[in-house]
């Protein structure tokens, strides 16, 4: 694979706290180039233990496999610190998410009844 | 129109991110061919899965080659690399209550996912490259192309 900068993709995440809450709204590309960034930006919220880590789907244009093990893996760290993860405004990408058994260890409220 | 099932090639050089760009035009096809939203998404992220591995583990500058086969009941894309390949009866599916205890480091579950979201899944893989062929079925038949 070779790089090229016009075409790399991009992922934006603005955030919002709310006392022992966190809302992390993703704009753009979850996918290979971005899931570090990803990871890197999250994980100072995992580390303050907050009681919630929300992360809004709705600005979000692409996920691969691997930016949706990268959430999985935030949200057993979370748990762990005794906080939670939820997924909120997953829309077309929940079929996806479900597959990959995202709604097992993090909240997913559009999954929950969900039949693939 | 014929009754030969529409054929479509692209090439794609393994660059970053250039993967949308035969996604966009197989998901419009999708479309025009009258699978449902769901149905389009499902190919749009098996499709996604499967040239991001072709491009992340080509070993050489040789294109990813895209072959898309769409009659009137099946929608079929190969995706073909010339990376180093690997083997296709050592990938598990996902152990979820490991993964619930320790979750994800590195990677996803690429051909978990391809398999559950495509109808039909064939891998050949040989250290000269790997082809994933993946079918998708419409349930009610429309002549495509022709609305």
């Amino acid at each position: 694979m070779t790089h090229s900068s016009f075409l790399q993709d991009e992922l934006k995440i603005v955030e919002q706290i709310d006392g022992d809450q966190v809302v992390l709204k993703l704009n753009g590309a979850l996918s290979v180039t971005t899931v570090p960034y990803f990871r890197q930006a999250v994980q100072p919220f995992i580390d303050r233990k907050l009681a919630a880590i929300v992360l809004d789907f709705e600005g979000v244009t692409k996920i691969v496999s691997r930016g949706v093990g990268a959430a999985i893996d935030m949200a057993v760290q979370a748990k762990k610190q005794g906080g939670k993860l939820r997924l909120e405004n997953v829309g077309k990408y929940g079929r996806s998410l479900y597959i990959q058994g995202v709604h097992l260890v993090a909240e997913v409220p559009e999954l929950e009844g969900f039949e693939p | 129109m014929s009754e030969k099932p529409l054929e479509l090639r692209i090439s794609v050089p393994p660059v970053e991110g250039i993967e949308d760009i035969p996604i966009a035009a197989i998901e419009m096809l999708a479309v025009k061919m009258g699978f449902s939203p769901d149905a389009v998404q499902d190919v749009v992220q098996a499709l996604t899965e499967a040239l991001v591995n072709a491009i992340l583990y080509s070993t050489s500058d040789f294109d990813v080659e895209v072959a898309v086969f769409a009659a009137q009941n099946s929608l079929i894309v190969e995706v073909r690399d010339r990376g180093s390949g690997f083997d296709v009866d050592s990938v598990p599916p996902p152990d979820f209550d490991l993964i619930s205890e320790i979750g994800v480091k590195n990677g996803g579950f690429g051909i978990h996912m391809i398999k559950a979201l495509v109808d039909k899944v064939e891998i050949e893989s040989t250290d000269q490259g790997t082809t994933v062929r993946m079918s998708k079925f419409l349930s009610i038949p429309k002549t495509i192309l022709q609305s």
